[in-house]
């Protein structure tokens, strides 16, 4: 997959579960615009259904511990 | 067992940095309505746990992953913690929390989750003198709405049954067992965030609202004679600086292990983060 495609893929996770549109969504914003710590747990298992090499636990907890931006989720999933 | 309770939260506390929780200090004056009219001055430290909420504290989710091959349906196991103490006896529920939910979370309902959880659980007061211990089987119900303004509710219903118990060896325990309703409310608005770093937010407004309904149908007659009992705890917080807020809050009702009567207003600064 490309950054191209991840970033995308992405922001369509967010898309579908917050209330705004991909166009919307940058990657330089914080991710908590979208979703807060409330529902963090529930964003780290639908990133897993579009990024099937994803490990949920993992994200998770880095969810909660360090991820701010919506481009440090996308880094976490392209490595 | 006080000795290792206490490493336990002392071990738990300090990695409260790490934490998703929200609300950690408060520090202010607080006014009682129980018994005699008395201000306080009081300091509370809060680690609050939503009802059916699976918020990280000083450690790491065991699991969390799909079991189902549509992966619709997940499964968590998280241990929690719940640290309600203050100075005065009637200025916050005075009790500590440990539980370790292990939960079903179906995901496939936009902006919502509906979970059920299982969860041994452990609740003292502030002595460890007087404490609960019980297993509990709920199911919760969560919405998120964010945009401009962020509205989150919690809802459910849990099970419990166990025993209380006492320091004291004289005291003889008796089995507990209680039907819970818990609803928590969040509500923020003027979100309003710095330009250059927009990981900072320097002005917020938030209300949160934890209500309880118990149903104690088993317990010690002379801790509770009524079995029907309710607690809320109800806070507007004004953020100028991300972990800064001024804060006015009301707490009313009985909360466990003690169900003692809590009538107060409070006014203060709260520590806290996002």
């Amino acid at each position: 997959m490309t950054k191209a495609e991840i970033i995308d893929g992405v922001k369509g996770v967010i898309a579908k579960n917050s209330r705004y549109t991909i166009d919307e969504i940058k990657v330089t914003d914080p991710l908590d615009k979208f979703i807060t710590s409330f529902m963090k747990a529930k964003l780290a298992g639908q990133i897993k259904k579009k990024f099937s090499k994803v490990n949920t636990t993992g994200l998770t907890n880095i969810l909660y511990e360090s991820i701010k931006k919506v481009s440090q989720l996308v880094d976490h999933v392209n490595n | 067992m006080k000795k290792f309770l206490s490493i336990l939260i002392f071990l738990v506390l300090y990695k409260f940095e790490a934490s998703c929780q929200e609300r950690l200090l408060f520090l202010g004056v607080t006014k009682n309505y129980i018994s005699k009219d008395s201000t306080n001055f009081s300091f509370n430290f809060d680690l609050n746990r939503i009802p059916g909420g699976t918020e990280k504290v000083g450690g790491t989710f065991f699991m969390n992953r799909f079991i189902n091959k549509e992966e619709s349906w997940r499964m968590y196991i998280k241990p929690s913690i719940d640290v309600n103490l203050g100075t005065g006896t009637t200025t916050a529920p005075n009790n500590v929390n440990l539980g370790i939910p292990i939960g079903f979370s179906f995901d496939e309902i936009k902006l919502a989750e509906l979970s059920f959880e299982a969860s041994p659980e452990f609740v003292a007061d502030k002595n460890f003198d007087n404490f609960l211990y019980y297993g509990s089987v709920g199911v919760y119900f969560k919405v998120e709405s964010k945009r401009k303004t962020l509205l989150d509710i919690s809802t459910g219903m849990t099970l419990s049954y166990g025993k209380r118990s006492y320091s004291d060896k004289g005291k003889q325990a008796n089995n507990y067992g209680r039907l819970a309703f818990p609803l928590y409310v969040k509500f923020a608005l003027c979100d309003a965030v710095d330009k250059t770093d927009p990981t900072k937010h320097y002005f917020r407004v938030q209300l949160t609202n934890t209500f309880k309904l118990y149903n104690v149908y088993k317990d010690n007659e002379t801790i509770t004679p009524d079995p029907s009992l309710v607690y809320n705890s109800a806070k507007i917080e004004f953020y100028f600086i991300p972990r800064l807020a001024i804060s006015v809050g009301y707490n009313y009702g009985y909360e466990e292990p003690l169900f003692k009567k809590i009538n107060s207003l409070s006014a203060g600064l709260t520590f806290a983060r996002f």
